[in-house]
């Protein structure tokens, strides 16, 4: 098979988002998850709407990053079942091919959740979602795709061990410490009206995504080979 | 407590851990070591016996 | 890498006449700082731990690019004794840090962006040995680690730049400030400082060795165990 580097991309790519939408019970049951996780979480904070909406951008990225760490062992989870990921393999002749559809696939099921939790987290902690949100999409996707930059490498590492649930947040929230700092900053200075300290945040970002899906892209040949 | 009170724990910690950490790593070599070389040699007596048998030589021993 | 594995009593005896020097220097022979008073002779510890950490860390660097290169398990065993002692020198400069912010900065722990990069750090490297206990043959081991080993170094200056940004209270390094002509610190101190700063060097050197001696003969049992399998 004799195909470029961007259309195997984009065949894992659509793979994975398909078998998401088909298969729905894990999208739904991550979407309720997220859901919950910024409820306790307000729970936890008390009702003072004041407060909440000070906490509001943390809680939100916490929300997102807990789901998106149930997609990421789901997408090498599902590609354990049948050896289907050696057939994968041997498939592209570009194995960084792969990490480029594995990365765009998990960070669409992220921005999905996200898309559908920030109207919740706007009703819920009454905060006036329209003027913002060119500027949150923009944070959204930046964030999204440094964590799944960490999160498609690593989750190829860990899907064949043993406690592969434990460990693959315990490798990836440490090293995702300046997108979760980046992403929670800036959407907390949008969300509260302080347009000019934005821009650092979202330099942050930019940088960490291209360092580190540099790396993944370089790295990902020898994290599958074996 | 006093800075010098301070200063004793500091210094307790860093040479403690370390002297620990060191005495342990002594202990895990040796261990290894006997570990390695009790194997090795149960290798050896497992080879003779099955070169004895027979059984995994295929080729008749060079006159 | 064999010299050091090989010359355990030469380093070991180095390590400790010098370590004891420094204590002699650091605890009787340098005065007491004007501002921090005899806390400041925590800094002696404090300095060496850090500065061996980010050495083991390096070596953990070139240990896991020299594998994924030469695909020779003795870089791996490099990276992962490296590792183990960053953890351990870690969380010592943690554990020192704290001791010497109670007295100087009346908190055992502030938010302050080398504290908290530091933090950030033990946590890296410790899912980093979990890592390794956990795979399930040599080869995908010092695969998987070299990678994270990799990663985890990369993201050192980033969680660093982000941190400083998130928040600030740390002294400012005094020691590698360009202006050293008019260096705040007394002659004497900065000897203690470098006498301890040899004297971990040293030791980190000697228990790099016996931890490789370690890992060789740990690989070698594994070997055997596998071939004896294969024999039986």
């Amino acid at each position: 098979m004799h195909s470029t580097w961007a259309s195997q991309a984009w065949a894992v790519f659509r793979k994975d988002v398909v078998v998401e939408l088909r298969t729905k019970v894990n999208l739904n049951a991550m979407l309720f998850f997220a859901g919950t996780v910024l409820l306790i979480f307000s729970f936890a904070l008390g009702p003072d709407p004041a407060r909440l909406r000070t906490a509001a951008a943390g809680l939100l990225w916490l929300a997102f990053i807990f789901a998106g760490l149930l997609a990421f062992g789901r997408s090498y989870q599902l590609e354990t079942e049948n050896n289907a990921f050696e057939g994968l393999l041997l498939i592209a002749e570009n194995r960084s091919a792969i990490y480029a559809g594995k990365l765009c696939g998990a960070a669409a099921v992220m921005l999905f959740i996200e898309a559908v939790i920030l109207p919740l987290m706007a009703i819920l902690f009454n905060i006036d979602l329209w003027r913002s949100i060119p500027a949150l999409l923009l944070i959204g996707v930046l964030g999204t795709l440094g964590f799944s930059a960490i999160g498609a490498l690593y989750g190829a590492l860990t899907m064949a061990l043993r406690a592969r649930e434990v460990l693959l947040p315990l490798l990836m929230l440490p090293v995702t410490v300046p997108v979760i700092l980046g992403a929670v900053k800036a959407t907390s200075y949008v969300l509260t009206g302080q347009r000019q300290d934005v821009g650092l945040w979202i330099e942050v970002l930019i940088a960490f995504d291209i360092v580190f899906i540099t790396a993944g892209l370089l790295l990902y040949d020898s994290a599958v080979s074996t | 407590m006093s800075n010098w009170g301070f200063v004793a724990i500091a210094y307790t910690l860093v040479w403690g851990s370390v002297a620990a950490y060191a005495v342990l790593l002594a202990r895990r070599v040796a261990q290894a070591r006997d570990v390695t070389r009790a194997l090795q040699k149960s290798l050896e007596h497992e080879m003779q016996a099955v070169d004895k048998d027979g059984t995994v030589c295929d080729t008749p021993p060079a006159p | 890498m064999e010299w050091i594995q090989r010359q355990g009593r030469l380093l070991g005896l180095t390590a400790f006449g010098s370590m004891a020097i420094g204590a002699y220097l650091g605890l009787v022979w340098s005065p007491p700082d004007v501002d921090q008073g005899d806390a400041m002779r925590i800094l002696y510890m404090h300095v060496p731990t850090i500065w061996t950490a980010y050495l083991a860390y390096f070596l953990v660097l070139v240990g896991s690019v020299l594998y994924l290169w030469k695909r020779d398990l003795k870089w791996d065993r490099l990276a992962g004794s490296a590792a183990e002692l960053g953890v351990l020198l870690t969380a010592l400069t943690l554990a020192v840090g704290s001791v010497w912010a109670k007295p100087v900065w009346g908190v055992w722990w502030t938010w302050d962006p080398r504290l908290t990069t530091t933090a950030i750090l033990f946590v890296i490297y410790a899912g980093y040995l979990m890592l390794r206990t956990l795979a399930a043959d040599p080869r995908s081991r010092a695969k998987q680690s070299a990678i994270v080993g990799i990663i985890g170094f990369i993201d050192i200056p980033i969680v660093h730049m982000s941190v400083l940004w998130w928040r600030s209270l740390h002294q400012a390094p005094t020691i590698l400030q360009p202006n050293l002509g008019n260096a705040p610190l007394d002659p004497r101190m900065e000897v203690a400082l470098f006498v301890n700063l040899f004297a971990f060097t040293v030791l980190f050197v000697f228990l790099l060795g016996q931890r490789l001696k370690l890992a060789q003969l740990e690989q070698r049992r594994d070997e055997v165990l596998w071939e004896e399998a294969r024999v039986v």
